[in-house]
């Protein structure tokens, strides 16, 4: 079976680099190494999401999964902090000058740029969950839409 | 994450090694700090081993941007590889920064 899971119990801002190497040696044994890039990023974003804001940076329980269905790679998040819907940070204006630009929502936005589709729910038993699919086969290997 | 420095005239050249995420943002952010309160305002950032960067890494370089130019100063970019390039285009900061091919043309860029 293509899919498999990491489970850190008590998950804190130092483990994001273990986090990004166990989705990309999952993607290199594949032979899809070429969707490092945006699949890092994204990964990036949504789990220091989960460690800032679900848990506060004091660290919990953090599982994420990498798996194929389809023509997708799906990459699912689950945590127990705070429920936190990535949905709802309004998108940055990302044509404001200096002046006005702000940084709030940027690791969002791009999380969702670089994936194809992201789902959030949220229910008391299991916490948040995040899935991100990136279709293979999609702008080359690289972003999407563009 | 690495941070490695040189002066060329009033111009402070640092470059920038590895990972740019959450984790290293802090540190940076601390060691730019450093170089902006001891006067220097004009900075060239050569990015050649910069691997790749965050939104939390990108927030460093908006916010020592903003205070830079506030006294009239510039932190140019130089050496940027595809992918970094990449995500400041998502970002819209390509249109934020003065980005150069090279460290010799970011460093020029201050007297020409």
């Amino acid at each position: 079976m293509a899919k498999q899971i990491m489970t850190l119990e008590t998950a804190v801002l130092d483990d994001i680099p273990r986090i990004i190497e166990f989705v990309v040696s999952w993607l290199e044994r594949r032979g899809l190494g070429k969707y490092s890039f945006p699949l890092e990023t994204a990964v990036d974003e949504a789990s220091t999401n989960v460690i800032k804001h679900a848990y506060g940076g004091k660290g919990g329980f953090f599982e994420i999964s990498c798996d194929i269905q389809g023509k997708d790679i799906v990459i699912s998040i689950k945590d127990r902090g705070k429920p936190f819907d990535p949905g709802s940070v309004p998108q940055p204006d990302v044509n404001a000058d200096l002046e006005n630009r702000k940084i709030g929502g940027l690791g969002i936005y791009i999380m969702k740029k670089m994936m194809d589709e992201v789902k959030y729910s949220f229910d008391v038993k299991q916490g948040n969950r995040l899935e991100m699919r990136k279709t293979m086969g999609s702008a080359g290997g690289s972003l999407p839409n563009r | 994450m690495d941070l490695t420095g040189k002066k060329s005239g009033d111009v402070n050249i640092l470059g920038l090694t590895g990972r740019l995420d959450a984790y290293s943002a802090a540190e940076v952010e601390k060691k730019l700090d450093a170089v902006i309160e001891s006067g220097c305002v004009k900075m060239v950032l050569n990015l050649e081993g910069l691997e790749y960067i965050s939104s939390s890494g990108l927030r460093v370089f908006l916010s020592q941007l903003k205070k830079v130019r506030k006294q009239q100063g510039d932190i140019k970019l130089a050496c940027m590889k595809p992918n970094i390039r990449e995500v400041f285009d998502i970002a819209g900061f390509t249109q934020l920064f003065n980005i150069f091919e090279n460290e010799d043309a970011a460093n020029n860029s201050f007297t020409g």
